[in-house]
């Protein structure tokens, strides 16, 4: 993936530790497990645009890149003329409305041409693709503060399932 | 563990392994009747659940096509999985939640109390609550639900609940418990204690929430009165010349044929697979179905009226932590047509995980973008409710075969129609607004309305009815029109009630064994 492709959201390492506020419990997670650790290695390549698309249809500033580009690589192999027809067009768009590719637009205009296209087959694959890949992914769990499996800490019964004190 | 002959012509067969059909399979084999269970989906242990919501749906639900149609917002947002049905055995008593609420007396009394309803079928149940009254008991005491039946205390109010309930006190709602739930809150009937794992819905691993997959199922089978035969998918059911019913017809694991001979015949597939089969077993005799001389096999098709509810609140609450549903307020669950409606609603606490979250979250097209995901964001800081409220019997929202599209046995795929009475949609306006008034006076900072999920209350397609002409089976749930033929699942029930609907259904199919066992005995069928 070339440089210029890559979103401006997109967190390197260095953009990342200079992320203050919310994040910060995020990034205190997230070296705990490598979701982050491997944010600088080249990630394969996805045509121009479906990340920045990606990343619109789901933003999440302290998901590194790859956790969007996995999915999408996945959805690639399963559904490529789908995908590629759909980026065409999408790119064919943000041409005639703004005369440049979709990845070089701001995010309102990006949004707006989504938004657009958002009830057609390719743009439900992207997002549905994307909504297990990101929310169904046991790395990023942490990162939202849900736990996962239980069963094998014994429940949260001794765990805080009633620990709440703040009402 | 008993085997039967296919041609062996003195079996109850029955039709599903879930809340109806496992329940009923012990009952009668406590009365050392001998029965066959044919079901379609696996057998599961305890082994092959896992605390992982799409890896648990996707092992276990009902996954075989089906259509949604009518106006209801599945049609778009979910065409081919209309409802939430658990394909195995067990049936959906492997995923449910565990709430165990009885009907209340009006319940059972729609129409006389509240008079026709335009736009609505409306009919009073044949049973009243004073007949109910007692098999609820045995239901109770049967399945393990917390509360008086059993003397077992309710839950501990674990964090989420403990947000509704402080908001719904600010509000003045009274009736807040954390119950009664089909779920051990001590050790009982040989199973654990919860220990909160929070995968309720997933299938319980500690077995601490009641389900015939491991309770009436093997109990009966080590009665020596039962035999299960899972992966058998019922395809039709036959009769004879006099119009009785006297086998089925399945399909093996291998897909192969089998036949076996039947006394009884007891259907228990859920709201859409029974009428779906009584449909396709339609014959020159019977050129509409089995039992439909009403014309309401497949009709009246509810739900519930629901929605789910999730507030963002100030700080942490990790909904995901502790029993998933166990916490019900009650207050607006009585008969109050001045609400602009007629039945009641409950507001139930309901967590979800992460991964159902963002399914649920919103299912329409406009689920995506920068709101969505600072919804996601907040996920650790949620409380949510799931209403659950009387729907409407609509003679149109109904199972119908499909023209033209098969499933894999080369059967008409069933088509689910459903659309609001404009009384659901107003009890489900003040339901939400009600819940989003609790969180708020919590201190909320963000009400979501989630629409509502795929269906997994599914009452009504077979109802019961007093006359012949009205419903599908007497207040037994036997047929009108075939006298060895029942229906035992939650498709008898002729109002949804405002109740979750799995302590009714197990609650008549117990006093429908005693039934079955009172009229073989009098060899009356
Ligand atoms: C996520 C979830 C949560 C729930 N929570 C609650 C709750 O808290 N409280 C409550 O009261 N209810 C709850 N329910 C609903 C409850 O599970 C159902 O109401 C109940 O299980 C229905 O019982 P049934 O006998 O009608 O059907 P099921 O229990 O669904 O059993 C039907 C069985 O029949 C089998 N079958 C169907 N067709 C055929 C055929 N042709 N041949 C062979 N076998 C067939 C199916 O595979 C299935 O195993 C919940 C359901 C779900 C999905
Ligand atoms: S919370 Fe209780 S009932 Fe639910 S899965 Fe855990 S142990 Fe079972």
């Amino acid at each position: 993936m070339h440089d210029s492709a890559r979103p401006q959201g997109t967190l390197n390492r260095r953009r990342f530790l200079s992320i203050s506020g919310q994040s910060l419990l995020a990034l205190s997670l997230s070296q705990l497990i490598p979701v982050n650790l491997l944010a600088e290695e080249r990630l394969p390549d996805l045509p121009d645009g479906l990340l920045r698309m990606g990343r619109d249809v789901f933003p999440h500033d302290f998901i590194s890149d790859r956790h969007y580009v996995q999915p999408l690589l996945g959805l690639m192999d399963e559904q490529p003329a789908l995908v590629a027809r759909g980026l065409d067009d999408l790119q064919q768009q943000a041409r005639q409305a703004h005369g440049s590719t979709f990845e070089q637009l701001d995010e309102a205009e990006r949004v707006a041409l989504l938004t657009d296209i958002e009830n057609t087959p390719f743009f439900k694959a992207v997002r549905s693709s994307l909504m297990f890949g990101l929310y169904d992914n046991k790395a990023l769990f942490p990162l939202f503060g849900y736990e996962g499996s239980s069963w094998e800490y014994g429940g949260y019964v001794n765990r805080g399932f009633n620990d709440l004190n703040w009402l | 563990m008993a085997t039967f002959a296919q041609d062996d012509d003195g079996v109850v067969v029955i039709i599903g392994s879930g809340a109806g059909g496992g329940t009923l399979a012990n009952a009668l084999a406590k009365q050392k009747i001998r029965s066959v269970v044919l079901e379609a989906g696996k057998r599961h242990s305890l082994e092959d659940i896992e605390n992982d919501e799409w890896a648990m749906f996707k092992k276990i639900s009902w996954l075989d096509k089906r259509q949604a149609a009518g106006g209801w917002h599945l049609t778009e947002n979910n065409p081919t999985l209309p409802a939430w049905i658990v394909k195995g055995v067990g049936g959906s008593t492997v995923h449910w939640a565990g709430i165990a609420l009885r009907f209340r007396d009006f319940e059972f009394r729609m129409q006389s109390i509240n008079g026709d309803i335009a736009g609505a079928n409306l009919l009073d149940w044949p049973v009243t609550l004073e007949e109910m009254a007692p098999w609820y008991e045995k239901a109770e005491k049967h399945m393990g639900v917390t509360g008086p039946s059993t003397g077992m205390a309710y839950h501990p109010w674990h964090n989420s609940f403990k947000v509704l309930a402080t908001g719904a006190k600010r509000v003045g709602y009274k009736e807040i418990l954390s119950g009664p739930m089909a779920i051990n809150t001590e050790p009982y009937d040989e199973r654990a204690a919860c220990q909160q794992l929070g995968f309720c819905m997933q299938g319980c691993k500690m077995g601490a929430k009641w389900s015939t997959l491991y309770t009436d199922i093997p109990r009966a089978e080590a009665s020596g009165y039962c035999e299960v035969r899972p992966q058998s998918m019922v395809l039709r059911i036959e009769h004879d010349a006099k119009g009785r019913a006297n086998a089925v017809v399945y399909a093996d694991a291998s897909g192969t044929i089998q036949r076996q001979k039947a006394r009884v015949v007891c259907v228990a597939g859920n709201s859409i697979e029974s009428p779906r089969l009584l449909l396709n077993s339609a014959s020159a005799m019977f050129p509409d179905g089995l039992a439909n001389s009403s014309g309401q096999v497949g009709r009246n098709y509810m739900t519930h009226t629901t929605a789910g509810i999730f507030a963002v609140m100030p700080k942490p609450v990790n909904m995901h932590r502790g029993t998933t549903c166990a916490g019900v307020i009650s207050d607006e669950s009585y008969n109050d047509p001045s609400r602009g409606f007629v039945g009641g609603y409950r507001l139930e606490i309901l967590a979800l995980g992460l991964p159902f979250l963002s399914a649920f979250l919103d299912p329409t097209p406009k689920g995506w973008g920068k709101q969505f995901t600072s919804r996601m964001e907040k996920y650790n800081h949620m409380s949510g409710v799931w209403l659950c409220g009387e729907d409407l019997p609509l003679e149109n929202n109904r199972i119908t075969l499909h023209d033209s599209e098969k499933d894999q046995y080369g059967l008409p795929i069933p088509v689910v129609t459903k659309s609001d009475h404009p009384m659901d949609a107003a009890m489900r306006k003040h339901g939400v607004a009600a819940t989003a008034r609790c969180y708020e006076a919590a201190g909320a900072t963000d009400i979501i309305e989630l629409p509502p999920y795929p269906a997994s209350h599914n009452m009504g397609t077979n109802r019961m009815s007093a006359k012949a002409r009205d419903g599908v089976v007497n207040k037994w749930g036997q047929s009108h029109d075939i006298p060895n033929l029942f229906v035992s699942d939650g498709s008898q029930f002729t109002t949804s009630g405002g109740q979750n609907p799995t302590l009714t259904i197990v609650a008549l199919a117990l006093r429908q064994a005693e039934q079955i066992g009172r009229l073989l005995n009098e060899r009356a069928i």
